[in-house]
């Protein structure tokens, strides 16, 4: 129902983790940091110094508003009893193994590469207590659980008409929806980081990083997020207003950003601060993270609201790469950190290197793994889901394609007027109409290199553009030229490579019989040997579905019948052929059913049978003593013509005319009869239209 | 379709390399685009940078670096504009483009061929420039200077195919060699890569990104520039980004 909201939302929380990588491997090149003991490198940066001062000052609240949101999702979905059991293995479990795992690999490197800070006294006292290192976020997140379930039990016990539950709903969706939400989520952030006591203003919300008594700022912050995502899912719907307003909070937290940023650099000590510039410094700072907050998840529901399976892999990859980015990231510091290159090749180099190490160790040992259905709820198979892939072939054994109300405009002219077809396996459908009749239209329609303005078109259930259908159809266009410095082989050998499993060129190039012109480069090639080289593209993925438009326009006779053949040859083994032609003795040769459109209409359908009797006229020649003139006045004539010596008659009834002749005339001779031919119907049919 | 006719990692990887493979082959056949790229900016830098000037050294000691760092701004942006950008234009003309939006290429194969291919060209052209100017150009590099140089020219064409392939989204194939002249040759001169600009039209230099990747060089090579290495950085990035963007509206929009 809602799901596509969502989709977004998980977007926001790999952005979330994802950009703390990125944090975490911009702090070598801070300068500043080596006061602290940090390894400094020996290239440094205050442009990486505003990207850790930006990323710093939103991610962990955008987080944990997020994380409360899917934390009342889960637990209304499932009840409190599945909710523990599922939040102990997914946020407890990765705590204490990540902690026991990567923990002692983080002190490890430090201990083997650091020297000892060079002055110790202007370290300032470093905190002391238990390490939890980056993931202190999962053991917050734990102490959030706990409160919020304390919380709720004694709601429960003191609201129980649902009264109060009520009016902070109420309450929340007053807040939320008025301009003023940043000032008021912003205020009691901005007091608490004032009244926190040697407050750092560079550091915003201190990270609670060392200790497991819960450090007040962050429990206050962090907790008021978690919170409000937990109650923002009950109304969920109010996140639309940052759909509309997600730029007005993209220009306030920047420009807010921008001044704390200001403020802080012109500091002389970052602690001690007149209370003025403090409580200015924590008004501005919390007001420029809500804005952040607004502004992410209104641009996330704006643009990345659909389902994408790049994107949701991504997502479903962010917890693992963050739990396991710190020692890597760390290791490329160190490695980089005495090259002597400028930061901005050293800072790329460690992010794409452990970016691509992450997501390779999530796709090589985590995804399909057990440690993957802990992280993500779920195990994915490295095999592709087959129940998909059978509800397809049961629901189209028979269907391939269909177009279903089909229209679409090009400006003022309507090409397609609401087409309805359907194209079956196994048939080969003929496109008939005159030039603009919406022909080529369709078949771009159908292979989805337009969309049509309205209705809709699949191609083996599923969208054109899918590429699962891709690879299940192929396609000779009109006005293809393809490179000319290519020989014939490579051609083929390149659409070769885009199929899971097609033909090897060589075979491609055999069933079309042009293995003589192989090594040929493309433009040396004759007009009728470039189509047979697109038709050996078009055919080497073994496609079910081919489309050919015009395909033997410019083919001298024996390669027409070669493709012929070879098309007669592929219906017989099941696969459907929709064929746009001019000619119409190709259609009346190859085609089961033939499709008459015209402005943009489907105007007949059916059979080459069907179509011929739509038109039950007879073409009678023979020479006689009669003048055209006299017999076209008698019954059953439609017209008499005087062709050189024979006469010509168009008859709508044969016998009639045959059998007044025969008295009137017995020695009439060279009697030729022939029911009327697809091109007489295709004229008639048309006529109407035109 | 059953799950054996899905594309193993192995197939989807053959199919990035065959396209790679059959696109520099078309590249390396196809004398309208090596000449420009490969052939012109190692040719008119032996003839220009080393043999015409290398004698009036003597007069402006910064001469054969000035020289040196705008041919190899040629080199870097080249491969882009012509090479990616003329092609593109060309192949969306001749209905390949369209023909491959039918076939299910790994969505980003056409891409990255194309960009590797642009690698492949200036890690070439630029390695035989820093030789040439090393040898013979009287240009001192040490081994830092040289890896910079590499790293400013993996950026530039990044920003330069970014640009090629925006004017190939929309240039007809015909037009498309005369439109990427009239865009290339004034950038090239007014940014002041080829000849220092008069005082009237050096502020104007600005509007041109063939400045930014000069200023860089100019960085590297002399230690300095009119405005700051970073702020050079990122103008090309957001270029790249810019350009892109625009490149990938019009690929999707249009066909």
């Amino acid at each position: 129902m809602h799901t596509e909201r969502f989709h977004s939302l998980d977007t926001v929380r790999a952005f979330a983790l994802l950009s703390g990588i990125i944090l975490h491997a911009t702090m070598t090149f801070m300068p500043g940091m080596a006061s602290f003991g940090f390894p400094a490198d020996t290239s440094q940066s205050h442009s990486l110094q505003t990207v850790f001062y930006v990323i710093h000052l939103f991610r962990m609240t955008l987080f944990f508003v997020i994380a409360g949101f899917f934390s009342h999702l889960l637990f209304h979905k499932k009840g409190r009893a599945a909710f523990l059991k599922d939040r102990s293995k997914r946020i407890l479990a990765p705590l204490i193994i990540g902690w026991l795992f990567f923990g002692p690999m983080v002190i490890g490197i430090i201990f083997m590469t650091m020297a000892p800070p060079v002055n110790m006294q202007s370290i300032p006292a470093m905190p002391s207590g238990f390490p939890l290192a980056h993931l202190w976020f999962l053991y917050y997140l734990l102490l959030f659980y706990f409160a919020i379930l304390c919380l709720r039990s004694i709601f429960e016990k003191i609201d129980t008409a649902g009264k109060l539950k009520t009016k902070i709903d109420v309450a929340l969706k007053i807040i939320v929806t008025s301009y003023a939400s940043p000032f008021i989520f912003a205020a009691p952030i901005a007091l608490c980081l004032y009244f926190t006591p040697d407050w750092i203003l560079p550091g915003g919300i201190p990270s609670p990083d060392t200790g497991l008594s819960p450090k007040i700022p962050a429990t206050f912050c962090f907790g008021m997020a978690f919170i409000f995502g937990w109650l923002l899912h009950r109304q969920h719907q109010l996140m639309l207003v940052w759909q509309q307003r997600w730029f007005i909070h993209l220009i306030l937290s920047v420009s807010f950003t921008l001044l704390n940023f200001w403020i802080q650099q012109n500091l002389s000590d970052p602690i001690r601060v007149t209370p003025e510039i403090k409580l200015a410094y924590a008004a501005s700072y919390a007001f420029a993270i809500w804005n952040w907050v607004f502004a992410l998840i209104g641009i996330a529901l704006t643009f990345f609201s659909k389902e994408n399976s790049k994107i949701r892999y991504l997502a479903d990859a962010s917890y693992w790469m963050y739990l396991a980015h710190m020692p890597l990231i760390f290791s490329l510091q160190l490695w980089v950190l005495d090259w002597p290159t400028h930061w901005s090749i050293k800072f790329p180099f460690i992010v794409v290197t452990a970016f691509a190490i992450l997501l390779l160790s999530y796709h090589l040992l985590v995804r399909n793994t057990y440690i993957g259905e802990i992280l993500n709820g779920r195990k994915y198979s490295s095999k592709q889901t087959p129940s998909l892939i059978e509800n397809t072939n049961q629901h189209n054994t028979h269907l391939v394609a269909e177009l279903v109300d089909v229209r679409k405009h090009y400006g003022e002219t309507l090409a397609l007027n609401g087409l309805n077809l359907q194209i079956f396996s196994g048939e080969l459908l003929a496109f008939l109409g005159p030039n603009g009749a919406g022909k080529s239209t369709a078949i771009s329609c159908l292979l989805g290199l337009q969309n049509p303005d309205e209705g809709s078109v699949t191609l083996f259930g599923e969208s054109p553009q899918a590429i699962t259908a891709r690879y299940q159809y192929g396609a000779m266009l009109q006005n293809v030229d393809l490179p000319p410095e290519l020989h014939v082989r490579e051609l083929i050998d390149l659409s070769c490579s885009y199929y899971p499993s097609p033909m090897s060129a060589d075979e491609a190039m055999q069933l079309t019989n042009i293995t003589s012109i192989a090594n040929r480069s493309y433009h040396k090639l004759s007009g009728g040997q470039k189509r047979l080289v697109q038709f050996a593209i078009a055919i080497c993925g073994r496609p079910k579905l081919l489309f050919l438009d015009e395909p033997t326009v410019g083919m001298d006779i024996q390669a027409r019948e070669l493709l012929w053949a070879r098309l007669r040859q592929m219906v017989s083994e099941g696969c459907s052929i929709v064929l746009t032609t001019h000619y119409l003795e190709e259609a009346e040769a190859l085609a089961d059913r033939v499709v008459v459109l015209a402005q943009g209409k489907l105007v007949a359908l059916g059979t080459l049978d069907d179509i011929r009797t739509r038109v039950t006229q007879t073409n009678i020649r023979f020479i006689s003593q009669l003048t055209a003139e006299y017999i076209s006045q008698w019954e059953g004539v439609i017209s008499a013509k005087l062709d050189r010596d024979h006469l010509h008659i168009v008859a709508s009834d044969a016998d009639q005319v045959l059998r007044r002749l025969s008295n009137e005339d017995p020695h009439f001779r060279n009697l030729e009869i022939n029911r009327a031919g697809l091109a007489d119907a295709f004229t008639h049919i048309t006529r109407e239209f035109i | 379709m059953n799950p054996t006719n899905l594309m193993t990692p192995q197939r989807t990887l053959h199919a990035y390399i065959t396209e790679t493979k059959y696109e520099f082959l078309r590249f390396v056949r196809s004398p309208a685009s090596v000449f420009p790229t490969l052939l012109m900016p190692i040719l008119l830098y032996a003839l220009v940078g080393i043999i015409v000037v290398g004698a009036k050294v003597a007069d402006d000691p910064q001469l054969p670096e000035f020289l040196f760092a705008a041919f190899a701004i040629f080199a870097i942006t080249s491969p882009g504009m012509y090479g990616i950008g003329q092609v593109f234009a060309i192949e969306r003309q001749s209905g390949v483009f369209t023909l491959k939006k039918t076939q299910p290429m790994p969505a980003a194969a056409y891409l990255i061929a194309k960009i590797i291919n642009a690698l492949i060209c200036v890690l070439i052209v630029m390695s035989t420039l820093i030789w040439l100017a090393i040898s013979f150009g009287n240009v001192e590099l040490n081994g830092t200077q040289i890896l910079q140089i590499f790293a400013v020219s993996l950026l530039g064409m990044a920003t330069f195919s970014a640009l090629g392939l925006w004017i190939g989204s929309w240039v007809s194939g015909s037009a498309a060699t005369g439109v990427i002249n009239l865009i290339y040759f004034p950038m090239m001169y007014l940014s002041g890569t080829f000849f220092p600009l008069p005082e009237v039209m050096a502020p104007w230099a600005v509007i041109w990104p063939t400045f930014y990747l000069n200023q860089i060089f100019f960085a590297i090579l002399l230690g300095e520039s009119a405005i700051s290495i970073e702020m050079c950085i990122a103008v090309l990035m957001g270029l790249t980004l810019l350009f892109s963007g625009l490149a990938a509206r019009n690929m999707t929009n249009k066909y």
